[in-house]
């Protein structure tokens, strides 16, 4: 064996858009995969050999934002911005691409490097939408993989990807956002005043103080930064009348409206077959019959079919 | 200028009545809480209105008065709600409260409602949302701004609504809808 290139990659997304599915076909392991969602709380990590490349992969768990309120979201953040992994696969739910764009936006702006893995692109083809990939990337400056994850399609050029991106083959320089006059303005001067290094990304930890992200505050240990910082928190939220993250989180989700409705393209009008059965099992009334029909099938199978089994298996005593 | 003056007194009073519904309230106690000059006055004009009876030495509201000052209160809770949520600071929005209460027409809050007040079908536009910190910032990361619309598509008795907005369906709790306030489109 040569020499093999070591490489970390991410799995980061919201929860159910298949990052679990895209880790086991990456690392091959053998692991049920349920529906409830955050459950892989517990880091998981796994190893692929690719063309002479040993490269780990860590699952993130499925969040919707990098705000401080779960413990996932801490874990999720910290392992982007400290460990540094060599790149972020951002798997991203095409039917709901404007929430999941949204945290897209947020891993940009902790600079991670990024893959965008366009999942369940098979599901959006048979909705009344269809996304534009090579608009959305144009836009977003960030390679994008349609896959569907569970039939393994695209993975191979997803590894493909990362790796370049590792090799620097690709020129990675992402949509820049930004935040009106006031806040930029407010970012700038903090960062020059803040200059003790932190493994955090600059530009983040500033505007993270700024909206007083309570976890990033306390890495802050002079007291003088802290009352400028609040000065500048202050002023802000007199301009907007609302807290600032609020106003951050509010023109992120602009942005990411603003890019879908871009790249998402109405087709003909079918019927969405999810829309038409819970029309069924969700009905006020009609649901609850189909309920007590699945409950005695149920119940009808287990006993007619557990009698013929257990019987069987009495003929051998 | 003086009517009105005299039509923000009495809306005062009626609310102040309903704040304090269950307790009685003697006409001296009243007196000496409002202390005002043409007392009196006001409060003839309110009897002859039929909004408060008097009886014995203690004032009590009639049905009509009752649902005037109820009106008054829910104006008030909600432009104090409105105003704390865009960071106005407690103490001063309740002082507001009180001088924007009387100037707010039916009309203008009358499509404004809790979410929970939306029925099958029918959409919203979020207007604010009352709450912590926390529970604001989890809203609005999932994408519930101020502005977004919102479309209530099922509604399980007692129990969540199912609401979709950004392209995706999301379920939220009893607790959580009615911090929700949209306003009603057509």
């Amino acid at each position: 064996m040569g020499e093999e290139k070591e490489l970390t990659i991410a799995l980061a997304g919201n929860a159910n858009v298949g990052k679990s599915v895209i880790f086991n076909q990456l690392t091959g392991s053998h692991q049920i995969i349920g529906n409830w969602p955050g459950k892989t709380i517990e880091k998981r990590e796994g190893y692929l050999i690719y063309k002479g490349y040993k490269i780990k992969v860590v699952d993130l768990p499925g969040i919707y934002s990098f705000s401080t309120y779960s413990e996932e979201e801490l874990i999720s953040r910290d392992f982007i911005a400290k460990e540094k992994p060599d790149v972020v696969i951002n798997v991203v739910d095409a039917l709901h691409l404007e929430r999941n764009l949204f945290f897209t936006l947020q891993l940009i702006e902790l600079e991670a490097k990024l893959v965008i893995a366009l999942n369940q692109i098979d599901l959006l083809e048979k909705s009344d939408f269809t996304i534009d990939s090579n608009k959305l990337e144009n836009i977003l400056n960030i390679p994008i993989v349609p896959t569907v994850a569970i039939e393994g399609k695209g993975i191979e050029k997803l590894i493909e990807k990362c790796i370049e991106i590792y090799e620097g083959e690709i020129k990675y320089e992402p949509i820049k956002i930004e935040y009106g006059k006031e806040v930029e303005e407010r970012v700038n001067e903090l960062i020059k005043v803040v200059s003790f290094d932190t493994s955090y990304p600059k530009r983040w930890f500033n505007i993270k103080l700024l909206e007083g992200d309570e976890k990033i505050k306390k890495l802050v240990r002079d007291e003088k930064i802290l009352e400028i910082i609040e000065k500048k928190s202050k002023e802000l939220e007199e301009i907007h009348g609302e807290p600032i993250s609020l106003i951050l989180t509010q023109e992120k989700y602009n942005l990411s409206n603003k890019i879908t409705s871009e790249v998402l393209i109405k087709k003909e009008k079918r019927v969405n077959i999810s829309d038409f059965l819970d029309k069924i099992f969700l009905h006020p009334i009609f649901g609850y019959f189909t309920l007590i029909i699945s409950l005695f099938l149920i119940f009808y199978l287990i006993f007619k079919f557990g009698n013929f089994v257990s019987r069987y298996l009495e003929s051998f005593f | 200028m003086k009517n009105i003056f005299m039509k923000k007194i009495k809306e005062e009073i009626l609310e102040y009545l309903f704040r304090e519904k269950k307790e009685m309230v003697s006409i001296s106690e009243l007196k000496s809480y409002f202390n005002f000059e043409n007392f009196d006055e006001i409060i003839n004009s309110l009897v002859i209105e039929g909004k408060i009876k008097l009886e014995n030495d203690f004032v009590i509201l009639t049905d009509q008065g009752e649902k005037e000052g109820e009106d008054i209160f829910e104006k008030h809770e909600f432009v104090e709600d409105f105003l704390k949520n865009i960071g106005v600071p407690e103490d001063f929005a309740h002082e507001k409260a009180c001088e924007i209460e009387h100037h707010i027409s039916e009309d203008k809050l009358k499509d404004i409602y809790p979410l929970s007040k939306l029925n099958t079908g029918e959409v919203g536009e979020i207007v604010l949302i009352r709450g912590g910190k926390g529970l604001i910032q989890r809203l609005y990361d999932m994408g519930l701004t101020p502005g977004t619309e919102i479309k209530v598509l099922r509604q399980a008795p007692f129990g969540p609504i199912e609401i979709s907005l950004r392209g995706y369906h999301l379920a939220l709790g009893r607790g959580v809808i009615d911090r929700i306030w949209v306003k009603k489109k057509n």
